[in-house]
């Protein structure tokens, strides 16, 4: 957890202190605090950073190893607190959060910066300036770098403001700095010119870069300012040097070295150029030095010097031009390169081979294909593998005409490794499916079970490589019209209505694969209709950050599915790949995988309509099932008679009130679960409850005698008399059940079932 | 439920019932409210006009009323009920103990005679 933020967090460039120590003496930028204390105790570790130098702007996180303790960062003076051990849901949000703060912070600071600089023109000369421009304060902490100096120094636009200084100098370096820099502010005597210097700077990867650095300074709002402006010498240094070395006694040089005048003839040839000209012959060797009078004149009009290659004798050599603009005459400096140049090939050519072989194994392995008899529904998918491979998988199972199921995942970790466990955990639904299906004699798993058997079978694996994998495993019933959704910290399915063009985002609260053995997969359903469009993503899409380190997000990508919602499904999904390549640039190092599916019927010839509700006792709740109910069967084509739909509702409800009286207690809180289903001659209604069981009186019911005026002993009655059939049974997984069965008259059943099949 | 709306024509009170629904959210509140009403008049008309859904329990609150007039030896009749109502008052054969009117005006008629 703590790594992961720490990287999250060095990633936008910011110094993180692993664990605050409240020995030292000066506030990090980022403080992770353990709250093993007690809250008070703290409550005071914040106050003491607080109070120290730069306290006040510290990021204060707290790591609570007790969830369930909820502390609020105010409570104990803040910014964050989050539990030590995360979902990976919970993680990537506190994550999105935390990168908002110190967004926040940074456009906060870069804000304090503009009002300091009143300078607009300054601001717009630097920011065009092709030289680094970076101006300190007195402390040595960079107030201001414009475009050019974050792109030498290898950071994102607007990063190295607020930066201390030595995070620009070689270590080596640095005490010379401390002490010269001290010195001059005592006595302002400088140790080194400030016009013209050559210095090595410090890139952020390391990597040493001379530069060329004037300085300035300045005094503004009372506060002494030093500029530095600063171009990169790399280029220039690596030409005058290889003159340097060439040049060094031609005659004994194993490079050919050739000196042209100004109107091209040939005034010099060192023994190698002598040698190299004999070997080529006469019409090779003229055309080769027609090239250089070519190159040659055109450096003696610049007067600086450049370089050239040239192909002679099945080898390459660089050529380095340098003029001498007085005595008008260039000295060419040739080497050989080819050796070089073919290894330079080979390292190429290996480098492709591995970006190869990822991108096989990114295609071969992870992308599932979309089923060729998917009916009913069009699927269009796609999965974007970044420069380093990584675990995002895919795939489809098709069951017939009724059910399609898509599976998307993300093991976490990048390369190889992560890569195959993506494949193993797609096989490994695969197989599960296959072993369940056989299992229940060929009937089609039940979302939940599938996912609960992969999550056992895969988490020691999953364990002992310290990984897991966050997955959304979903299964769209075209006769129900139902989505169920078993969704394991993966990013939530965007739902698309047709019918009023609004996005829904579905997500449940199952833990990732690989968390916790014993945990039991739970699927959630919902309703869809015809055309409806539902879009599956990878986090790579909605983390993908622009420059300014804002991330694409969930609401740019409803915009963009609603916006090409009238699209094919490829063309939504181009969309969106368009969107988010264009919202990123270049900067998006994650994979992206993306499945666009859009319901293109529904109903299947054969099937049955059904339909699913989940409630408890509460009285509105009662009240909405009744009126779903009375809607599925107004629904049904022909349409059941009014005085059918009343009773079969009526039937319903009674059986509601007596869960409710007798299963539960009277307690209104507990869960309910209606299913009806239509069929050719009737109407079946169960209702389940996870409460006592209990059983109506067998046989036919008496009425009860109404001269006695009884005030109960009606709900049964009319329950048994609404509708032809009542059955107590209770499930596989432990629910009671009450089914009702109402059966059509014969004239209207008889109309009903051409399209569909009779009760079993 | 909202409260009852309670008209006197002649000697007869006539109740109508708010509805949507009498069942088993609000079968003892309009118990409740029907208690000073029947201790008020001898004869009563429960108006089921707005009634769209009643459910056992709700007959059990027509019968306990129903019970109460009796003993005061006045009478109760319904009119107007839904087609919703109407189905079930048949098949609890509500008619066996109370007379069920199309109308109001049928229901006061019947007093009268």
């Amino acid at each position: 957890m703590r790594e992961r933020l720490t990287l999250e967090l060095e990633a936008h460039g910011w110094d993180v202190e692993h664990e605050f120590n409240p020995g030292i003496d000066v506030a990090p930028t980022i403080a992770f605090i353990s709250s093993t204390l007690e809250l008070s105790e703290t409550g005071a570790l914040v106050q003491l950073l607080r109070a120290m130098p730069g306290g006040v702007q510290t990021l204060v996180v707290v790591l609570c190893h007790n969830p369930a303790a909820g502390i609020v960062p105010a409570s104990c003076g803040a910014d964050e607190c989050v539990p030590s051990a995360l979902g990976s849901l919970a993680l990537d949000s506190t994550l999105a959060r935390m990168r908002r703060h110190v967004a926040e912070r940074r456009r906060a600071r870069e804000a304090e910066d503009r009002l300091r600089d009143s300078e607009a023109r300054y601001r717009l000369v630097t920011e065009t300036a092709s030289d680094a421009i970076v101006t300190i304060d007195d402390n040595d902490q960079i107030i201001f770098a414009n475009p050019a100096a974050d792109t030498m120094f290898g950071y994102a636009h607007g990063e190295l403001a607020g930066r201390p200084l030595s995070d620009l100098i070689p270590s080596r370096l640095q005490h010379a700095h401390s002490t010269g820099s001290a010195r001059y502010r005592k006595t302002g005597a400088r140790n080194i010119p400030w016009r013209g210097v050559e210095i090595p700077v410090r890139h952020r990867d390391g990597s040493e870069i001379p530069v060329e650095i004037s300085f300035g300074e300045m005094v503004q709002g009372g506060k002494r300012l030093f500029t530095g402006t600063m171009r990169d010498v790399t280029e220039r240094n690596r030409i005058l040097a290889e003159v340097q070395t060439l040049a060094n006694i031609p005659s004994e040089n194993p490079n050919p070295i050739l000196r042209l005048s100004a109107d091209g003839a040939l005034l010099y040839a060192n023994p190698a150029a002598r040698a190299a000209m004999e070997a080529a012959g006469p019409v090779e060797t003229e055309r080769v030095i027609d090239l250089m009078r070519h190159e040659g004149s055109l450096v003696l009009v610049s007067g600086t010097h450049s370089s050239f290659e040239i192909a002679t004798m099945g080898r390459l050599f660089t050529i380095s031009a340098a003029p001498n603009v007085d005595a008008q005459y260039v000295n060419l400096y040739a080497k050989d390169v080819t050796s070089m140049r073919r290894v330079e090939g080979e390292l190429a050519g290996a480098r492709a081979l591995e970006v190869a072989t990822g991108a096989r194994i990114h295609d071969t392995l992870l992308g599932g294909r979309i089923p060729y008899d998917a009916v009913g529904v069009s699927i269009a998918a796609e999965s974007t593998s970044s420069e380093q491979l990584g675990g995002d998988f895919y795939d489809f199972h098709q069951h017939g005409s009724q059910f399609t199921d898509v599976l998307i995942g993300d093991v976490m970790g990048k390369g190889v490794a992560a890569a195959l466990l993506g494949a193993a955990t797609r096989t490994q639904f695969a197989r599960t499916f296959s072993n369940l299906m056989t299992r229940d004699g060929g009937k089609v798993p039940p979302v939940a079970d599938v996912v609960t058997t992969v999550h056992r079978r895969l988490t020691p694996e999953l364990e002992s490589l310290e990984s897991f994998a966050t997955v959304c495993y979903a299964r769209l019933d075209l006769a129900r019209c139902q989505l169920t959704l078993v969704d394991c910290g993966h990013p939530p399915i965007l739902h698309l209505r047709a019918s009023t063009g609004t996005t829904q985002m579905l997500q449940g609260t199952n833990l990732p694969l690989g968390f916790d053995s014993r945990h039991e997969y739970s699927a959630a359903d919902y309703r869809f209709e015809r055309g409806d469009i539902f879009v599956f993503y990878s986090d790579g899409v909605t983390e993908a950050a622009n420059e300014a380190g804002e991330l694409f997000g969930a609401a740019r990508l409803a915009a963009v599915v609603v916006e090409a919602a009238q699209l094919s499904v490829d063309g939504i999904l181009a969309a969106v790949n368009d969107a988010v390549q264009v919202f990123a640039g270049c900067t998006s190092h994650d994979d992206r995988t993306c499945v666009v599916v859009r319901v293109e019927r529904v109903g299947v010839q054969g099937r049955i309509p059904s339909r699913m509700i989940r409630l408890t006792g509460q009285p509105s709740q009662i009240d909405a099932a009744r009126r779903s109910i009375r809607d599925f069967c107004g629904d049904l084509r022909p349409a059941p008679s009014d005085e059918f739909i009343d009773a079969l509702v009526l039937a319903i409800y009674e059986a509601l009130a007596n869960v409710v009286t007798h299963g539960y207690g009277g307690h209104t809180d507990q869960p309910l679960w209606i299913e009806v289903d239509a069929f050719a001659d009737a109407v079946s209604a169960r209702i389940y409850h996870a409460g006592s069981g209990f059983k109506g009186p067998v046989g036919p019911l008496s009425i009860p005698d109404l001269a006695t005026y009884p005030e109960h002993g009606f709900g049964l009655f009319l329950m048994a008399t609404s509708v032809d059939s009542v059955r107590y049974t209770h499930d596989q997984i432990g629910r009671q059940c009450i089914q009702l069965i109402k059966r059509f008259a014969s004239d209207f059943a008889s109309r009903l079932s051409s399209t569909l099949p009779s009760l079993p | 439920m909202m409260p009852l709306v309670t008209e006197v024509i002649g000697d007869v009170a006539v109740v109508l019932l708010p509805g949507p629904t009498l069942d088993l959210q609000n079968f003892n509140t309009f118990k409740t409210a029907m208690l000073p009403v029947i201790a008020g008049h001898k004869d009563i008309v429960l108006d089921m006009r707005a009634v769209q859904f009643v459910d056992s329990s709700g007959v059990g609150a027509i019968l306990s009323c129903l019970r109460r007039v009796h003993e005061r030896q006045g009478e109760m009749r319904l009119c107007d009920p839904t087609r919703p109502v109407r189905a079930l008052l048949q098949l609890v054969r509500i008619h066996m103990v109370l007379d069920v009117c199309n109308t109001r005006d049928d229901a006061i008629a019947h007093f009268a005679a």
